[in-house]
C-alpha cells in the first residue's frame, strides 16, 4: 500500500467527475460539478473498480483525491 | 395545500407534510449546510406551525416530507405556485448523511410531470449554492437568467439563478440518472438499518 494515490486512481476520479487536470490535493467540494450525483458516481466507480462500497457521507467528507484514496485503501484492508 | 399525493421509490417516500412535522422542518432548514442557501425561514416550532397553517389553506402548493420507507424523516421538497400547467420546484433540503437527494428529485419531478400534469417546472437557486446549480444542469434544467439581488437571506441580498425544466428534457436526464438512484437506494436502506431502534424494512 502506498500513501499517495496511484496515477490510475487519480485518472479514474478525474474521469468520473469530468474534471481533467484534477490534482491529488485539490478541494473536491470546490469543483463546480461537485454534487450529490457526483458522489453517487464515485460510489459506483469504487464499487466497480475496487470492490468497495463507500458510504456517501464518508465520500462527502474525504475532501480530496488523497482522502478518497485513504478511504478506499482503508476499506480494502478490512 | 392539504393535499394527499404520495409517491415511493428508491428507498424513500414523498408524503404530504403534516402539522406535527413542524419541529423537523425547523431543524432541517436551520442545518449548517443549508443556511445561506435557502430563503429565511421559521426558527422555532410555533413560527413553523403558523406557516404550515397558512400553507394548508393555500391552493396550488404541494409540500412534501421526504422519509425512508420505514418512516425516518430525511428531508423536504415542494412544488408550489401551480398555475395551469406550470409550477415552481423548491424548498428542497435533504439531510447530509443520507444520499436521498437524487431519489427525492426523481420522485418529485415524476410527480410534477405525472400526477400533477405539468408541462413546465421552474426553479430558482441562490447563485452561491454550487451543488444545486450543478444538479439542476445534470437534471436537464435550462438556465434562463440570473437575477441580481432578487432575494434576501440573513438580511443580505442574494442573486438568484432561474431555471426551467420541460418533460422531454427530464425524460432524457432521468434515463442517465436512474442507475445512480438505484445505488443511492442501497445506501439509504443501509443507513436506515444503522439507525437505533429502526425496524427491519424489506
Amino acid at each position: 500500500m502506498t500513501s499517495h494515490p496511484t496515477e490510475d486512481f487519480l485518472k479514474k476520479i478525474a474521469d468520473t467527475l469530468e474534471a481533467p487536470g484534477l490534482k491529488e490535493m485539490d478541494d473536491l467540494t470546490a469543483l463546480p460539478q461537485w454534487d450529490s450525483l457526483a458522489v453517487l458516481s464515485l460510489i459506483a466507480m469504487f464499487d466497480a473498480n475496487y470492490g468497495v462500497n463507500l458510504p456517501a457521507g464518508e465520500i462527502q467528507q474525504a475532501g480530496t483525491v488523497s482522502g478518497l484514496w485513504g478511504l478506499v485503501q482503508g476499506r480494502k484492508g478490512l | 395545500m392539504d393535499h394527499t399525493l404520495t409517491i415511493e421509490g428508491y428507498g424513500i417516500r414523498l408524503r404530504p407534510v403534516r402539522m406535527d412535522d413542524a419541529a423537523f422542518i425547523v431543524w432541517l432548514r436551520n442545518l449548517e449546510h443549508v443556511k445561506g442557501r435557502v430563503g429565511d425561514s421559521a426558527t422555532d416550532v410555533a413560527q413553523q406551525e403558523q406557516w404550515l397553517k397558512t400553507y394548508f389553506s393555500r391552493e396550488g402548493d404541494y409540500y412534501f416530507l421526504v422519509e425512508t420507507l420505514g418512516g425516518l424523516m430525511v428531508g423536504a421538497y415542494g412544488i408550489y405556485d401551480k398555475a395551469g400547467k406550470t409550477a415552481v420546484s423548491g424548498r428542497w433540503i435533504i439531510r447530509r448523511d443520507v444520499p436521498a437527494a437524487i431519489p427525492s428529485a426523481i420522485l418529485g419531478f415524476n410527480l410534477a410531470f405525472g400526477a400533477l400534469g405539468l408541462e413546465e417546472l421552474r426553479a430558482s437557486t441562490v447563485s452561491t449554492n454550487l451543488p444545486v446549480l450543478s444538479l439542476n444542469r445534470k437534471f436537464g434544467l435550462e438556465q434562463v437568467m440570473i437575477e441580481p439581488g432578487a432575494s434576501r437571506i440573513g438580511g443580505k441580498p442574494v442573486d438568484l439563478v432561474h431555471f426551467v425544466l420541460y418533460p422531454k428534457e427530464w425524460a432524457k436526464a432521468r434515463e442517465r440518472i436512474l442507475p445512480l438512484a438505484k445505488q443511492a437506494e442501497t445506501q439509504i436502506r443501509e443507513w436506515e438499518r444503522s439507525q437505533p431502534g429502526t425496524p427491519c424494512v424489506q
